[in-house]
Parts: structure tokens; C-alpha cells; sequence
């Protein structure tokens, strides 16, 4: 009896060690999957290229892309910087209340600007031209309050 | 047999308590999964609270709900709680009454995910004359002591009046004088159309 007993318990234990190790070798290999380097932007970007990327001087197509302010801006300073992208070297010219500026854009096409702003509304245009004489226009608005809002 | 039967159960409990613990995150896991909540969470906070600026003319007007053409012709919506404080045209304070169709505002708050603004402020106010200054690009074709005359991409001519006031710079924007400038250059000019083909500028850039 005691026999019995004790080579049924030793068969339990070893099914039990079975089942666990199973149950580990599945743990190791799902956090190794969930650990595994996922394809990011870079990889992609080699064969599948962004709208700004595709836009080369050797392409000629012009750009122009407000990245700061977003139209209808609130800002509570008077001096604003304007940045964005444009087709790289273009001379990017900026119109806003009562002044304007002219800035270079940078072998990777991106312009910063500083402007002063007038309390209320402010219309800003944004004119970008190339070598050739291409123009591309942005316009927005920002409103400049030191009221609390 | 009792001895051997707490050996083995205490085995079991010993591989349970292992399997568990193989099956619980890691902390960079959990540092992950909490930074990358709270970045939602951050971005959620940030679009309901985003403040702006609504410029334009009341379209229409219901008891706190303001229709608004902005300046480029788009639609939208403002919010007029008791909390908004209202700037009439005369520098008095007013109260949503006082806003009628027609009227030119500038309201600012926050807006929602829908773009719909609660006002904090709104001012009634007059339009600003539309800006008549622009750029102009040409190819240098002549100059004088007080002009430039260039032909631009549609062949058209026109005549640009330099003054002393105007800033002249060259590729590098540096500032170059009048005389600098030869022709067959190219140049951009900002400036204001004054008459016909004729331009006043206020900045002439050689490219």
C-alpha cells in the first residue's frame, strides 16, 4: 500500500515538474518577443519616404510649412517665434503688423524668425521663394493678450 | 509517509510561487506602461485646455452660443458663459446681451477636442484695414537713384521706388546700398503698390 502510494505521488510530482517547465519555457519565450526591437520610423524611412523627405532640391518642388504658431494662436508674449520648413535655401520673407523680416532657410530647408506682436489680433503672412523665383504663401492669425485667460 | 508528502507539497508550492513570479512584469515594464499613460493622459489635459484666439464677424447668436465667420471664412463656435468677461466697442464692460450679429470680436478661451471655445474674454473691436503690402519677385532690368525696374516671372514691368527708408540687403543679408544692386539681378521686394506697375518698398533682397 504504501508502495502504491509512494510511486503515485512520485509519478504526480514529475507530471508536475513537466507541466511547469512548460509553463516557463512559454513565460521565456513570450518576454522575448514582447523584448524584441520593433521596426521604428528609421528602418521605414529608407524605402518608404516622408512628404518633407521627398521634396529635394533636385526635385525643384518648392515647400512651405508653418510648424509654430498654429493658426488662431493665443500668446501672451509680444515677441513670437515663427519656425517651419521650407525648400532648403529659399529666402522666406514675413509680414506682420506694422514690420517685416527676411530669413534664409537652412540646408534642410528649416527658418526661425523673431517678431514683435501688437496687443489683439495679428495677421502673419509667410512668403517663401526659391532660385527661380517661385512663391509660396502661408497666412494665419495669432492674438497676443497679457489679460488671464 | 507524512514527511514525504510535506516534502512534496512544499515542492509544488515552491515551482507555484516560481511560475508566478516568471509571469510578473519587469520594472522597466511597469515604468514603460505608467510614462507611457501619463503621456496620454498629458495629451489629453493639453488638447482640452489649448487656448486660442477666434477672430472674426457673429454670424449668428443664440443665449450662449456664438456663431463666428473667421478671417478665413471658416465656422466657429464660441461659448458664452457668466464666467466670460465682454469688452464692448466703447472700452465698457457688457454682457452677452450686448453681442449682436455683425459685430467684429475677438474672443479668447479654450477649446475643446471639437475646436468649440469657451470664451474667457471677448472683445468687440473694429477690423484692421487689410494689409496692402506684399513680395514681389524680378529680375532686375534697369536702375536709377531712386528705382529699379524689373520684370517679373509673367514678363509684366514694373517700376520700384527706393527710398532711404528701404533696407537693401544681398545673398548673405547683408545690407548693401542702392547702387549695389546691377542689373540682371534678382531680387525680392517688399513693398506696397502705389499706383499702376509702380511700387513703394520697404525691403529689396538680392538673391
Amino acid at each position: 500500500m504504501k508502495k502504491e502510494v509512494f510511486l503515485a505521488i512520485s509519478i504526480g510530482f514529475a507530471l508536475g515538474l513537466v507541466i511547469t517547465f512548460g509553463i516557463w519555457t512559454a513565460n521565456k519565450s513570450l518576454a522575448s518577443i514582447k523584448n524584441a526591437p520593433t521596426p521604428t520610423p528609421t528602418t521605414g524611412s529608407a524605402t518608404a519616404p516622408t512628404p518633407e523627405s521627398q521634396t529635394t532640391p533636385a526635385q525643384n518642388a518648392a515647400t512651405l510649412n508653418i510648424t509654430s504658431p498654429a493658426d488662431e494662436a493665443f500668446v501672451a508674449k509680444s515677441t513670437l517665434t515663427v519656425t517651419g520648413k521650407a525648400t532648403p535655401g529659399a529666402t522666406i520673407v514675413l509680414l506682420f503688423e506694422n514690420d517685416d523680416d527676411i530669413v534664409l532657410a537652412d540646408a534642410q530647408g528649416n527658418f526661425s524668425s523673431d517678431i514683435t506682436l501688437i496687443p489683439g489680433y495679428n495677421n502673419i503672412s509667410v512668403s517663401s521663394f526659391d532660385a527661380q523665383g517661385a512663391k509660396l504663401t502661408q497666412a494665419f492669425v495669432v492674438t497676443y493678450s497679457t489679460a488671464k485667460i | 509517509m507524512k514527511k514525504l508528502s510535506l516534502v512534496f507539497i512544499g515542492l509544488l508550492v515552491f515551482i507555484g510561487t516560481y511560475s508566478v513570479n516568471a509571469q510578473t512584469a519587469t520594472p522597466s515594464q511597469i515604468r514603460d506602461a505608467v510614462q507611457k499613460k501619463v503621456q496620454e493622459e498629458l495629451s489629453s489635459i493639453k488638447q482640452d485646455v489649448a487656448k486660442k484666439g477666434f477672430v472674426g464677424t457673429i454670424t449668428a447668436k443664440t443665449d450662449s452660443t456664438l456663431t463666428l465667420n473667421n478671417l478665413k471664412n471658416e465656422t466657429r463656435t464660441i461659448l458664452v458663459t457668466g464666467e466670460t468677461t465682454i469688452k464692448l466697442l466703447n472700452g465698457s464692460e457688457g454682457t452677452p446681451t450686448d453681442l449682436k450679429v455683425n459685430d467684429f470680436i475677438i474672443s479668447m478661451g479654450g477649446v475643446d477636442s471639437q475646436n468649440k471655445m469657451t470664451s474667457t474674454r471677448l472683445l468687440v473691436t473694429k477690423q484692421s484695414e487689410t494689409d496692402k503690402r506684399d513680395t514681389f519677385f524680378g529680375t532686375v532690368t534697369k536702375t536709377s537713384t531712386t528705382s529699379y525696374t524689373i520684370t517679373n516671372l509673367k514678363n509684366e514691368t514694373w517700376t520700384i521706388k527706393v527710398s532711404s527708408t528701404t533696407d537693401i540687403t544681398d545673398a548673405k543679408l547683408v545690407k548693401i546700398k542702392l547702387a549695389d544692386v546691377k542689373v540682371g539681378a534678382k531680387i525680392i521686394v517688399v513693398g506696397t503698390v502705389s499706383s499702376g506697375n509702380n511700387l513703394t518698398s520697404s525691403a529689396v533682397h538680392v538673391l
